[in-house]
């Protein structure tokens, strides 16, 4: 929450196009670390960035809470994010941990690049659903009554959702993390 | 507001100042016009809407319901008006609290159509809360029908989607 | 266990922290998004002068065809002309009672067409109603194409319907 942010979205409503752009530099790192980490691919991310800030300018006025303006864009993008991922016809693949282990090729434990890449890549053996609470607890540092205000999902079932995640991501990259630890 | 909060305002709104809506007139009876006139005003000046109440009210008159049942339909409306507000916030629109309260009157809690509100946070909710009680009517319990409309509501999807969505259903349940 | 003891706890924190590292971004994201925010705030404000003239436009239809709408908006939602039937070949009456008209058993007749078919047009505006048919001014019918409604009343049958603007499908 920032206060300066009612200020500015009251400024563009007003007829202030450029003070959006202010809103838009506050948040737009924030968002677009938690699009591409989601989507696994830059130009989706870039896509659903512009596609969420486009609305959140078209639809500014239904914005009850003006101090909340990047809760409630952040529950855009998610649900902008949603839609690029069905978009997208992926299908939630759920690979047997053997399968994964033997074809990732070994990398030095001490790279830093390549640790964040392994992750990167596990996270794609997720499930949308397991995904998407993962990031929201342990990147966007969110609380399981704030998931469940920007989800609709009930609380328990969020935590089902990140036990599972944790469970398959150690799974995947639990060598590689007792290495480097 | 609390339901049981609500429901005392509503009994004890002083009755016959009150003007009656004319098209009450001659379709109720003296003393039921009255109560439901005075359920009418609490709920105005609660900033409910009035119209779905006043309708209820000439329903039960054209069913030739009993005044005691036209009084009862009337009350319980606003409460469920009022519940349907809690749960989907004070710039709710007539429509989106009318579709709200079908919605809970499938089955559906406070709680699950404040969630399709927030999965649908750029768009207006009437028309998913319509589709969840349509869906309900048609045979599909609450559970699935709510988890279908809220999968589609977080996809962003128009209205049209939703229309599709029941007509998915409608269909599958012609002879 | 203190959950910040818990290694499964650790661990996912781990992960987290290295998931917030920022990410690269097209250099012109920023310059696009704002050219089409731009675009969108200027044709805004040519608006309202198309407002004005479709407004003035509007009324004298709407006093020509003798519609009323319910109350004066700056912005009237478009009216759908909506059909409704009803197979009763051996009725000799047949009215629609609803939320739209107040539920008058005479204010909306039905008329025959062939076959027994009775059939008439409302324009209503989008939202969601409760109706019904009233046959030879006493048996209520539903309408066996559409949902019933939930939680009925008054004990008597009633149709829901609900209309979306054609604009938005």
């Amino acid at each position: 929450m920032n206060d300066g942010d009612a200020l500015l979205v009251t400024r563009v409503l007003g007829g202030d196009e450029n003070a959006y752009g202010v809103l838009m530099a506050r948040y737009r790192d924030r968002f677009a670390r938690y699009a591409f980490r989601l989507l696994g691919d830059q130009g989706d991310a870039e896509d659903v960035l512009q596609e969420t800030f486009i609305r959140g300018y078209r639809f500014l006025s239904q914005c009850e809470s003006p101090e909340k303006f990047g809760a409630w864009l952040f529950r855009i993008l998610v649900n902008r994010c949603h839609s690029a991922y069905s978009g997208r016809g992926r299908k939630e693949e759920n690979l047997g941990s053997s399968t994964v282990a033997d074809t990732r090729p070994a990398r030095g434990y001490g790279n830093d690049e390549a640790w964040r890449e392994e992750i990167e890549r596990a996270l794609e053996y997720l499930p949308l659903e397991q995904r998407e609470a993962f990031l929201l607890k342990y990147v966007e540092d969110l609380s399981y009554e704030e998931m469940e205000e920007l989800t609709g999902m009930g609380i328990s079932a969020l935590k089902m959702r990140v036990k599972r995640a944790c469970e398959r991501l150690r799974e995947l990259l639990g060598e590689v993390y007792d290495a480097r630890s | 507001m609390k339901p049981v909060a609500l429901l005392l305002l509503l009994s004890l709104a002083p009755p016959a100042l009150l003007a009656q809506d004319p098209r009450l007139v001659g379709r109720l009876d003296s003393a039921t016009a009255r109560v439901v006139t005075a359920v009418i005003d609490s709920s105005r000046e609660l900033g409910l809407p009035t119209e779905p109440l006043v309708q209820k009210a000439l329903e039960g008159a054209s069913k030739s319901a009993t005044g005691d049942r036209i009084i009862a339909a009337v009350r319980i409306l606003a409460l469920n008006l009022g519940t349907a507000r809690t749960a989907l916030g004070r710039e709710s629109s007539e429509q989106e609290l009318v579709a709200g309260v079908a919605a809970l009157r499938a089955g559906a809690t406070p709680g699950a159509i404040r969630g399709l509100r927030q999965a649908r946070a750029s768009r207006g909710v009437a028309v998913p809360l319509a589709v969840l009680a349509d869906l309900v009517a048609l045979g599909v319990q609450v559970d699935a029908a709510y988890q279908s409309v809220l999968d589609l509501a977080r996809t962003e999807a128009d209205d049209a989607a939703f229309a599709r969505l029941k007509q998915q259903y409608a269909g599958q349940r012609q002879p | 266990m203190h959950a910040a003891d818990d290694p499964t706890e650790k661990f996912a924190q781990s992960i987290g922290r290295e998931l917030r590292s920022p990410v690269e971004l097209s250099p012109d994201l920023d310059d696009r998004i704002m050219k089409e925010v731009r675009r969108r705030a200027r044709r805004s404000r040519m608006r309202p002068l198309f407002l004005w003239g479709g407004l003035a436009a509007a009324a004298l239809m709407a006093i020509a065809v003798g519609m009323t709408t319910r109350s004066a908006r700056l912005t009237v939602p478009p009216m759908e002309r909506v059909a409704f039937g009803l197979e009763a070949p051996a009725a000799t009456r047949v009215t629609l009672v609803g939320d739209f008209n107040n539920w008058d058993p005479d204010a909306t007749p039905l008329v025959r067409s062939e076959h027994g078919r009775w059939e008439t047009v409302v324009p209503l505006e989008p939202g969601r109603y409760q109706f019904t048919f009233v046959v030879d001014g006493s048996r209520w019918v539903r309408d066996p194409r559409l949902p019933a409604a939930v939680g009925e009343d008054f004990g008597e049958p009633t149709s829901v319907i609900t209309i979306i603007p054609v604009s938005r499908l």
